[in-house]
């Protein structure tokens, strides 16, 4: 039987990604893996991922040892995929990165022979902070959740550890250079035009609170998430905002899958996305959703949730302020913002009445569509969310 | 039973690991103190209904925003304390 072999290799958050830290293994030179299975886990500038296998196969070598920083693009793994045989052979050594593909050695490497089933159980926000101060996890007594170290166990660095060799300013946070180069990138060479819509909101929260009274707790369904079904159903109608501008062409995406901003207590946001949101029932969307917002604390969320978003939408969420402009985020065409959801008086037949709205925004690459077409969107959004027994 | 607060807390910790829970006041809604997204609030209040086995009615949602609103409730209303 023909053989093949594919690489796994670090991938790209966004076009400004350069690098990131292989954390830790989760398979083993020989072992089998299907496509989907998490075989490692990597740590970036805006995020900790996991790294799935896109095909079925034997892990044939391991590339790149924990705790080592490279190049995006870089292989980190080598699967042989179409043999029946498990390999036999000697499995391959670990072997350091070549010089050419390490970017920087990371602040402080630990020991290339720290078993995998010993990693450190620890909180991003504690291993950003370790980092900038130098301070070795493995030192540590974790006070959170079965002994995980969090952001209260760095107070400062254990007498044995040296000073951090510079400090670092009080702005710099890779997270936020991150958010700088995308953005900038984006307001740099997306001409950008801008569309708002308000919508009533009434029929589709009464339907809404008429559905979750019937319901358990664990299955309320939010009002964010009837608004990202709507979005997934309106980008049909309007398929030009679903896609990429790659290389100086337009590419749609036959698949919607949405990312949705989440904002990071620690400062930040992050986008993941829900696959294929178009094909998913309401109440599935809203598992997702769950799903990801407590992976995205956990710092927990999967490549191909972190780099395969179609289109994003951002929401202020019930304490945000009425409407928000939004930047798309590089190589996507567009974003869809919603602002708090307001009462507002509302014209009603011939009398005005307070209804529950909400301000759509839409932000869009006039390379790729232009504002006919954007109202088109919005409208079919409005409509949709007044039919929410459709949705 | 236990203090229903300190199980409250130690929830609300496994859904915000960056929030210190010795930093909560008890008696303000949680969610202008800690930046809890609509999501992190359901997140905590089905982990609640779940670990007390106590539904909780969409009608009741709004009157529960302080801890103390929380761990009243689980006192009134809880059928499981293990």
């Amino acid at each position: 039987m023909m053989e093949s072999r594919s690489e796994i290799k670090m991938p790209s958050l966004g076009a400004d990604m350069e690098n990131g830290t292989l954390l830790e293994w989760k398979v083993a030179v020989g072992q089998r893996v299907a496509r989907g299975d998490i075989v490692g886990l990597v740590e970036t500038q805006k995020a900790t991922m996991e790294i799935e296998s896109f095909v079925d196969g034997v892990v044939e070598a391991l590339l790149v040892q924990p705790g080592t920083k490279v190049a995006v693009g870089t292989a980190l793994a080598r699967l042989r995929s179409g043999g029946e045989q498990p390999t036999v052979a000697p499995p391959a050594p670990v072997v350091a990165p070549q010089p050419n593909v390490a970017v920087q050695p990371s602040a402080a490497p630990p020991p290339c022979a720290v078993p995998q089933a010993e990693r450190i159980r620890s909180s991003p926000a504690a291993r950003q902070r370790a980092r900038e101060l130098g301070v070795d996890l493995r030192k540590l007594h974790g006070t959170g959740p079965h002994g995980a170290i969090v952001l209260r166990d760095i107070q400062a660095p254990p007498v044995a550890v040296p000073a951090p060799r510079h400090t670092a300013p009080p702005t710099a946070s890779p997270m936020r250079d991150a958010i700088a180069a995308a953005m900038s990138r984006s307001k740099r060479e997306i001409p950008h035009y801008y569309l708002a819509h308000t919508i009533s909101l009434k029929r589709a929260l009464a339907w809404l609170s008429d559905l979750n009274a019937r319901r358990p707790i664990q299955q309320r369904i939010l009002p964010g998430a009837l608004l990202l079904r709507a979005v997934a159903l309106a980008l049909w109608d309007v398929p030009e905002l679903n896609g990429f501008w790659i290389d100086g062409a337009y590419r749609s995406s036959e698949e919607v899958h949405l990312g949705t901003a989440t904002a990071l207590r620690t400062g930040g946001l992050i986008a993941p996305a829900i696959l294929d949101a178009d094909d998913k029932p309401l109440d599935q969307l809203m598992v997702e959703l769950h799903d990801l917002v407590a992976r995205v604390r956990a710092g927990r969320l999967r490549s191909s949730e972190l780099t395969s978003a179609t289109i994003t939408v951002t929401s202020l969420g019930e304490r945000g302020c009425e409407a928000v402009w939004p930047v798309i985020n590089p190589p996507q065409v567009a974003i869809v913002g919603f602002g708090a959801i307001i009462q507002r008086p509302w014209v009603e037949g011939s009398s005005v009445v307070p209804h529950q709205t909400v301000v759509a925004t839409l932000a869009a690459d006039h390379r790729v569509s232009d504002g006919h077409r954007g109202s088109l969107f919005l409208s079919a959004l409005d409509h949709l969310l007044q039919e929410p027994e459709k949705l | 039973m236990t203090d229903p607060a300190d199980q409250i807390l130690a929830m609300l910790h496994q859904i915000a690991p960056d929030v210190d829970p010795r930093a909560v006041d008890h008696a303000r809604p949680l969610t202008d103190q800690l930046d809890l997204d609509s999501m992190d609030y359901q997140n905590l209040l089905v982990a609640i209904s779940t670990r007390y086995a106590m539904p909780i009615p969409e009608t009741d949602v709004p009157s529960l925003r302080s801890v103390d609103d929380l761990a009243g409730y689980v006192r009134a209303h809880a059928t499981a304390n293990t």
